[in-house]
């Protein structure tokens, strides 16, 4: 045997290995309730009008949940993705749907006030009622029953591993949770939400793009029904 | 010698060693300590049921065995008397989800009237993964809340990632939800006070 041939053939031996295990450490998004939950459905045929606030995205390090810097992780593009979808989404099914720039000026003080109690809001069993104000004046200015809260929750860690000399393997300790509510701003309680979780981060730096997880699990909440 | 070769190439392909990733089992300094803690005594803490906190359940995974009776003993070795009361609280009752959302101050209400102090463990997530090998990562938070002030004393967080390629992880592969317990509580709990 060749000296060539005896190095090749042990590393081509390898390669359908290397392909399975990547794969192997890819995990599929997950997604609990989306617009055809019958909560949501509800408030489709009442036609229900909408205040939509713009998504709040945060990014920590997951080992120890000090924040970073959402520039870095692609913050803005993840943001404008899902402001993007959800507005589509929304406008599809029939709501009627406020953005805050179509909000009188004053309305822009409250919106300051609740952005950075949005996973607060998102979550069904938070205590709302130090909100309870902020929320009826933005009620009153929108001239809305609700108010959409779009919440993604980053944990930025190690990335998928593996050694093909020892054998050690990992998967991603990064994830992203995204989470969508809609408020009742008469009460201050959660009429619908849905949440969802792909366990990696939600931008492709190298590539300039979504992640696809990302992407799915936005279209399994939003759009559930679509093939 | 032909079988040591083959057992040789099946240790280099398949791979005998567990790659504990993000963190390792050494003891974590706490996120959060309260400067008194080390000096405060306390016989006993009164551990609440493990909180079921992740969005993905899809992963089997007995809280009571791996997480629960772990942290028992482990708190036991520091030479603490656990309690275990059956419920979240004595009053009402409380699903894990809503006792994943609560503040430090309504998780102070939670247990028995006279619990001090109260550990809650949370399980954020599980997932493992087989192909040609096994991994499985784990996620979990603890808090020691004050019930008399209302205040967190101590809060500590381990994600652990272990895994071992070719048909060795496979073959423990069931075994891997209780290494990462056992590796997240050791490294959570690592830098926790022993009993005055």
């Amino acid at each position: 045997m060749s000296p060539c041939r005896r190095i090749w053939q042990p590393l081509l031996a390898l390669v359908p290995f290397l392909v399975v295990a990547g794969c192997a450490t890819s995990s599929a998004p997950v997604a609990n309730g989306g617009t055809a939950d019958p909560e949501f459905q509800m408030l489709v045929a009442a036609r229900s009008p909408v205040v939509v606030l713009p998504a709040t995205v945060d990014f920590v390090a997951v080992a120890d949940e000090s924040p970073l810097a959402p520039d870095e992780f692609g913050g803005t593009r993840v943001a404008a993705h899902l402001d993007t979808e959800l507005l589509r989404v929304l406008d599809a099914s029939g709501l009627s749907c406020r953005t805050i720039q179509r909000l009188p000026a004053e309305a822009d003080t409250v919106i300051a006030d609740l952005l950075p109690a949005a996973s607060i809001l998102v979550d069904r069993y938070s205590d709302h009622e130090p909100y309870q104000p902020h929320l009826a004046v933005l009620r009153r200015l929108g001239n809305a029953d609700h108010l959409c809260v779009p919440v993604v929750h980053v944990q930025v860690g190690a990335a998928e591993w593996y050694n093909p000399m020892s054998g050690a393997m990992t998967q991603s300790t990064s994830s992203t949770v995204l989470r969508i509510a809609l408020v009742d701003m008469e009460d201050g309680s959660v009429s619908w939400s849905a949440e969802g979780l792909v366990r990696a981060l939600p931008y492709n730096q190298r590539q300039e793009s979504i992640n696809p997880g990302f992407a799915e699990v936005v279209r399994m909440i939003l759009e559930p029904t679509r093939p | 010698m032909r079988v040591l070769r083959i057992l040789l190439v099946a240790v280099m392909i398949g791979g005998f060693t567990i790659r504990v990733g993000g963190c390792s089992s050494a003891p974590k300094p706490p996120l959060y300590a309260d400067p008194q803690l080390a000096t405060m005594s306390f016989e006993t803490i009164t551990v609440l049921p493990i909180v079921d906190a992740r969005i993905d359940k899809s992963e089997d995974f007995d809280l009571e065995q791996e997480l629960g009776e772990r942290l028992e003993s482990l708190l036991a070795d520091k030479g603490y008397d656990v309690e275990r009361p059956g419920d979240f609280s004595d009053r009402d009752r409380f699903s894990h989800a809503q006792v994943a959302a609560m503040n430090d101050a309504q998780l102070a209400s939670l247990g028995p009237a006279a619990a001090e102090p109260l550990l809650v463990l949370y399980l954020n997530d599980a997932s493992g993964e087989v192909g040609l090998g096994a991994s499985y990562n784990l996620e979990a938070t603890a808090v020691l809340v004050s019930k008399r002030s209302g205040e967190v004393l101590w809060r500590n967080k381990s994600v652990q990632s272990i895994g071992m390629g070719g048909a060795a992880g496979c073959m423990v592969a069931s075994q891997m939800d209780g290494k990462a317990s056992e590796l997240a509580l050791k490294e959570m709990f690592g830098s926790f006070p022993e009993r005055i």
